[in-house]
């Protein structure tokens, strides 16, 4: 160890390590994972996004698997909470996982084509 | 790791789960410190939500997998009582009552790191600190630093860190030491057995800064040999710190040298006390001896020497960091920051709580610890252990911090809380504690090693029912002198249980010799079992009683030989119908 | 140094600024009570009877080990004080088994002074609500027995051993209210590694430690009409027996001892000087043996008995070093049972040799194997100062009113007269000038240096038979250890050392004790080896004699040549001798 930049190295690349368990009021991705979200393809979903935020070193993101969010047909549910602000996706793939991630999360634009219908403010 | 509750098949078991399900590369299975609940261990907490599974047992693994972890459906029966709200909501762990009024500075990385990896630690922030007194500060900076930061010893005394570091670096000398104090001996207390073994860098970085502040570039750690797994994280720490370079030969380029040896004590109470635990490392029979001269001036073979304890150097490591100012705020006006309680006794939810000082009795006893258990009434809370006192339930709004416990005839000691209900008798408590010192004296000065045996034995004269008052008179005389007279602190506080019993529950001493009672009938001696008019006749009582005392006919009322009973309370438990009474 | 002023009990004192409390309420003529403290060896603070108040300061204070500085306000008389002293006394007493009457100490027991002093009631001892702890008799040692039952635990002992010796035989076992004093796992005394120099019964303030009695089997051999009682009386104990009886440090009462001995039944006294004479005279033959011998073997000498059991309990590899000439006690036994006996015509079966030294090593010595000869021990009895003090107030003598007289009986006049002795100038000294005086050369005066880095090693060279030879004087028990491990680094050959006790036999386990607070105040050493010189000085003149009836006991001895060994009757055997580990 020879300088404060050493342990800045360590420290940002260990960060993920524990960025998880840290208590932090960022923006939180819930992604339904009941037995139907997964058959209608919420694993990849959520594979994707995680590897996603790892990727691009999100800080402020927290995914979270959760359980049966919304009716059957509109899975793989994916809500974005961004403090008060809570938008729904419906029908999420793959493909739209990623816009998400690089539209809405680092760029603030929702992405429209996947909004719940009755998406609520 | 509860590991004395079962938490090490835990793991097994869920990697078992994990694999079968496919799903063992998207969870990440961290083996963490104390979290500080014992009463709920073992638990399992699954991030990111932070859910709080509760007394999980190895069946409940394969629930919580395929529940939880695979489907994402909460297991809600296993989770921690507390944290499931009204609305059945569940709550986030630091959200519970236990944890929400805590203030987490020397347990901050408990339970949420790996202890095992140092970077994790890193990642928290551990070592920056440090660095910052390294390179941006001179030693001098870092004892005023200390000083502004208010930080006072968390081992028992109270003693100002900055100050007892300034001492040691007005010393001239060709070598200095620094100790770390972790002889842990408080029966019930184990709070620095939780940082060594959920954060053991915290310590280290805590003696780097000591040891560049004072000018030592060795330091021990002491640390008795009862703590195995405590002992392996602390090897594996410095191991890994030394691989790094945050340990050894010019650490962050500044020139700064420190080395960390261990030294294993074999448990002896005593050895807590500075100079037996210099005494202890340098090869000789741990007792102490007097001051001053004082370690700062003479410890370790005669060198300057500091010995600060686990929680105060997990203190320091965090104050460089966050800043003496940061601190100073938390806390109240001569005691600084936060400290860490082992909750323990007649209390619901047991374990370590770590809060701010000024915090009050009741806080800590009735919203974090969750009240007294079976509707009982609080009596006392014994503070600082076989070395502390009472304090009475009429003080529960005591602001707890180092000079309020004084005040109340007790001491903070090194943070054990024994929160005792009303069917516990002061003379039956006195005698525990005293027990205890009687059996830890190291036997060197004549008060101690003779007075405590003395006392003990008054107490169990008293407890028989055949005392008188002179015995109790004899009693405080006595317990005075010993803390008059006595070589180390040891022996000056061995009879502060007895002195602060006698303080709020002088009445209840004197009911033992007077009344020959003992009104929370604990004694053996004075209490007697009786059989009530209720009883049926069911002869369960009688078939039983170990010693034949009981008689009576079936369907009649049955009548206890007081004279051959030993008052084991066996035909009590048995009663169906509660007719037997212990009075 | 500088001096400080301090106050006790509202009286101003200036003293010197190294002063402790004790030191200085000294000064004051106040005599604090004291149990632990023993100056520059145990100053541990443990008993807690010196306590003082000091202003602004919490709690009581022990004042042994305080140190002063200016403006310091001290009280040493307040009811506080008063009671911790008589509360700390009663704990001490109720393990303590009061039989005074019985004991070794009953005159000098610094416990008992307090009780006393202090008017103390046996509160805690007496009551049956108290538990007494269990008395430990450790008594396999041929020379020291350690009582438990008396101990108060003050740690006086182990620090002399530890002070002394460097060995640390005596340590506390276990801990708290059940601690005992002795080897480490209460090993027996025997086998511990202790090298009986006595310096443990010295320290100690009552009779915890104390020698192995032979006070009762001496009485019965004098009742008995068939044996003949011969004593051996050392030297010093002319100047020492006085202490026993009141007198003062150093008192010389040679001739009230003689009458004594007359009194008391012993058949006949032999004159120590002779014995000793004969063992200077048989070391310089063996000096001279290996001196001449091509693979020079040094030779190690002591009159101490711990020597001995030192290079054969912890320096196995040095035993062929030793000389092998008996002590000057076991000489004299052997020359009594042997040799003079058929001059007398007694019966040597029925001799009993007695010995009086001070020193306690001695009844080890006199109860090792090679302490025979044909088949019959060499001494069969030592009693020290103490015991023989001790020995005649039980038959109720009045020694104070004793006329003073000579030896009697008819070996005093075959060794006799009384003659000079003792090691001032040391038996290597001697022994080297006696060598030389053998072999026709002059001696020649020793001009001792320190060895280097050792201030306990003195060292020098000699010439003898055309060589020279390198001789040291290791003093102490500390400086043994330090002595080989001196010729481990230097590689340094030493051909002739002496092992000398650090103040001689003068304070002996087995001479009179006094208390710490008199040895703060008393040089008792030099007083009482000034009073030895003088002793001897008035004679001076008859040194000379000694060396002729030596030379003459030495004929006698050996047939043939001057300088081969002697008959075995003098020579003693040693072997390894490892003590538990």
């Amino acid at each position: 160890m020879k300088s404060l930049d050493d342990l800045k190295h360590i420290r940002v690349s260990a960060h993920r390590k524990v960025a998880m368990r840290e208590h932090h009021p960022g923006i939180r991705i819930h992604i339904g994972m009941s037995t139907c979200s997964i058959d209608a393809g919420a694993r990849t979903v959520l594979n994707k996004m995680i590897e996603l935020i790892v990727k691009q070193d999100l800080p402020n993101v927290t995914v979270i698997p959760d359980g049966h969010i919304s009716t059957c047909e509109q899975e793989p549910v994916v809500i974005v909470l961004d403090g008060d602000k809570k938008t729904s996706y419906h029908n999420v793939d793959e493909a739209a996982a990623e816009r998400i991630i690089k539209e809405h999360i680092q760029n603030g634009k929702v992405v429209t084509d996947h909004l719940a219908k009755k998406a609520k403010k | 790791m509860c590991v004395s509750r079962g938490a090490k098949t835990l793991r097994d078991e869920f990697e078992e789960h994990l694999d079968r399900l496919g799903i063992r590369s998207e969870v990440k299975l961290v083996n963490t410190g104390c979290v500080g609940l014992c009463e709920q261990g073992p638990f399992v907490i699954v991030y990111p939500e932070g859910v709080f599974y509760a007394l999980v047992k190895n069946k409940d693994v394969k629930t919580i997998v395929e529940e939880h972890l695979y489907k994402g459906r909460i297991v809600e029966k296993l989770v921690f009582e507390e944290a499931i709200t009204e609305d059945k909501q569940i709550k986030d762990i630091n959200e519970t009552s236990f944890y929400a009024k805590q203030k987490k500075i020397a347990l901050r990385n408990c339970g949420l790191i790996n202890p095992d990896d140092i970077e994790e630690y890193i990642a928290r922030d551990g070592y920056r600190g440090l660095g910052k007194a390294l390179l941006e500060m001179t030693p001098k900076e870092v004892i005023d630093e200390m000083k502004a930061s208010g930080l006072r010893g968390r081992g028992g005394g109270g003693f100002s860190t900055g100050m007892k570091w300034q001492f040691a670096y007005n010393n001239e000398s060709d070598q200095k030491y620094v100790i770390c104090n972790a002889d842990e001996g408080d029966p019930g207390a184990f709070m620095d057995r939780a940082i060594l073994e959920g954060d053991p860098h915290s310590v280290l970085e805590g003696l780097m800064i000591a040891g560049y502040a004072i000018g030592a570039d060795k330091a021990y750690i002491y640390v008795r040999i009862e703590y195995p797994t405590a002992i392996v994280k602390l090897k594996q720490a410095i191991v890994q710190a030394k691989e790094l370079g945050l340990l050894g030969d010019n650490i962050f380029n500044s020139g700064f040298n420190f080395d960390i040896e261990l030294r294993l004590g074999a448990g002896a109470f005593v050895c807590g006390e500075e100079t037996a635990l210099i005494a202890s490392i340098e090869g000789g029979r741990g007792m102490p001896r007097n001051k001053p001269p004082f370690p700062a001036n003479r410890g370790l073979w005669n060198k300057p020497t500091i010995i600060n304890n686990v929680e105060t150097l997990a203190n320091v490591s965090a104050i460089l960091w966050m800043g003496a100012e940061e601190f100073a705020k938390i806390g109240t006006e001569k005691s600084r920051g936060t400290k860490v309680f082992s909750l323990g006794g007649n209390i619901k939810n047991s374990g370590l709580v770590e809060v701010p000082m000024g915090t009050t009795m009741r806080e800590v006893i009735e919203e974090i610890g969750g009240g007294i258990p079976g509707g009982r009434k609080l009596k006392a809370v014994q503070t600082g252990g076989p070395s502390g006192g009472a304090v009475p339930a009429s003080l529960m709004d005591m602001k707890i911090d180092y000079d309020t416990l004084v005040e109340a005839g007790t001491m903070m000691g090194s943070g054990g809380m024994v929160v005792l209900d009303d069917t516990k008798c002061v003379v039956d408590i006195c005698r525990f504690y005293l027990e205890f010192t009687v059996d830890e004296s190291c036997g060197k000065c004549t008060p101690c090693r003779e007075g405590t045996k003395k006392m003990y034995e008054l107490l169990e004269v008293i407890s028989s029912g055949h005392g008188t008052l002179k015995d109790i008179d004899d009693l405080e005389r006595l317990a005075n002198m010993v803390k008059n007279s006595s070589l180390c602190g040891l022996g000056q506080s061995a009879p502060n249980p007895v002195l602060s019993m006698l303080e709020h529950f002088r009445d209840e001493f004197e009911a033992h010799v007077v009344d020959k009672t003992c009104p929370a009938a604990v004694c053996k001696p004075l209490i007697n079992y009786e059989i009530l008019d209720n009883c049926i006749g069911c002869t369960k009582c009688a078939q039983n009683c170990p010693v034949d005392c009981i008689s009576g006919s079936l369907k009649e009322l049955h009548v206890i030989n007081q004279d051959d009973c030993i008052k084991c309370g066996v035909c009590q438990n048995v009663c169906p119908v509660d007719a037997i009474i212990r009075a | 140094m500088d001096n400080v002023t301090i106050k006790i009990n509202g009286k101003e004192i200036t003293v010197p600024a190294d002063y402790t409390a004790m030191q200085a309420a000294e000064e004051l003529g106040l005599n604090i009570p004291r149990l632990c403290f023993l100056k520059d060896i145990n100053e541990t603070s443990a008993c807690r009877l010196c306590v003082v108040d000091v202003k602004g300061m919490r709690g009581l204070k022990n004042s042994c080990t305080l140190a002063i500085h200016d403006g310091m306000e001290i009280e040493t008389d307040t009811q506080d004080i008063q009671d911790s002293v008589v509360e700390n006394l009663k704990l001490l007493a109720s393990n303590h088994i009061f039989e005074c009457w019985a004991c070794d100490r009953e005159d000098n027991c610094e416990f008992l002074d307090l009780m006393r002093r202090y008017n103390v009631e046996n509160t805690y001892g007496e009551s049956f609500d108290y538990t007494k702890k269990n008395r430990q008799l450790n008594d396999s040692s041929p020379a020291i027995v350690l009582d438990s039952g008396k101990c108060i635990l003050c740690g006086r002992c182990i620090s002399a051993c530890d002070v002394y010796t460097g060995l640390g035989i005596l340590q506390f076992n276990q801990r708290g209210n059940v601690t005992f004093v002795g080897p480490a796992n209460n090993h027996p005394m025997e086998d511990s590694g202790c090298i009986n120099c006595g310096r443990c019964i010295q320290a100690c303030p009552v009779a915890a430690i104390k020698e192995q009695s032979h006070i009762d089997g001496v009485l019965e051999a004098i009742k008995d009409p068939f044996r003949t009682v011969v004593a051996v009386v050392h030297p010093s104990v002319a100047v020492t027996l006085g202490e026993e009886f009141g007198m003062d440090i150093g008192a010389n009462v040679e001739g009230k001892l003689h009458a004594s001995l007359a009194k008391l039944g012993f058949d006949d006294v032999m004159d120590y000087n002779i014995a000793h004479e004969l063992h200077i005279r048989e070391e310089a033959a063996e000096l001279i043996r290996r001196t001449k011998a091509d693979d020079a073997e040094p030779l190690y000498t002591s009159c101490a008995p711990g020597w001995l059991d030192y290079i054969e309990q912890y320096q196995g590899d040095q035993l062929g070093t030793l000389s092998g000439v008996k002590s000057p006690q076991q000489i004299a036994g052997a020359l009594i049972k042997h040799h003079y006996a058929t001059q007398l015509g007694y019966q040597k079966e029925r001799v009993v040799v007695v010995s009086i030294h001070p020193a306690i090593d001695k009844k080890a010595e006199a109860a090792r194997d090679d302490a025979s000869h044909a088949g019959m021990a060499d001494v069969d009895f030592v009693l020290t100062t103490k015991e023989y003090a001790r020995m005649m107030k039980r038959k109720n003598m009045s020694f104070l009113q004793l006329e003073d007289s000579a030896p009697h009986g008819a070996l005093a006049d075959l060794t006799g007269p009384q003659s000079t002795f003792y090691g001032v100038q040391g038996v290597l000294e001697q022994t080297l000038h006696t060598a030389s005086e053998l072999l026709g050369e002059t001696p020649q005066e020793l001009k001792y240096k320190a060895a280097r880095g050792q201030k306990t090693i003195k060292e020098t060279t000699y010439s003898l038979a055309g060589k020279d030879i390198n001789v040291a004087v290791v003093q102490g028990g500390m400086t043994i250890a330090a002595f080989f491990a001196h010729m481990a680094k230097t590689k340094k050959a030493y051909h002739f050392v002496e092992f000398i006790e650090e103040e001689g036999c003068m304070i002996g386990g087995g001479e009179p004790i006094r208390s710490a607070f008199e040895t703060d105040y008393h040089p008792v050493h030099q007083l009482r080896l000034d009073a030895l010189i003088a002793l001897q000085e008035g004679r001076a003149a008859s040194a000379v004699q000694l060396k002729q009836n030596a030379s003459v006991l030495y004929a006698s001895l050996h047939s043939e040549d001057d300088n081969a060994p002697s008959s075995n009757m003098v020579r003693a055997s040693y072997q390894d001798r490892p003590f538990y580990k």
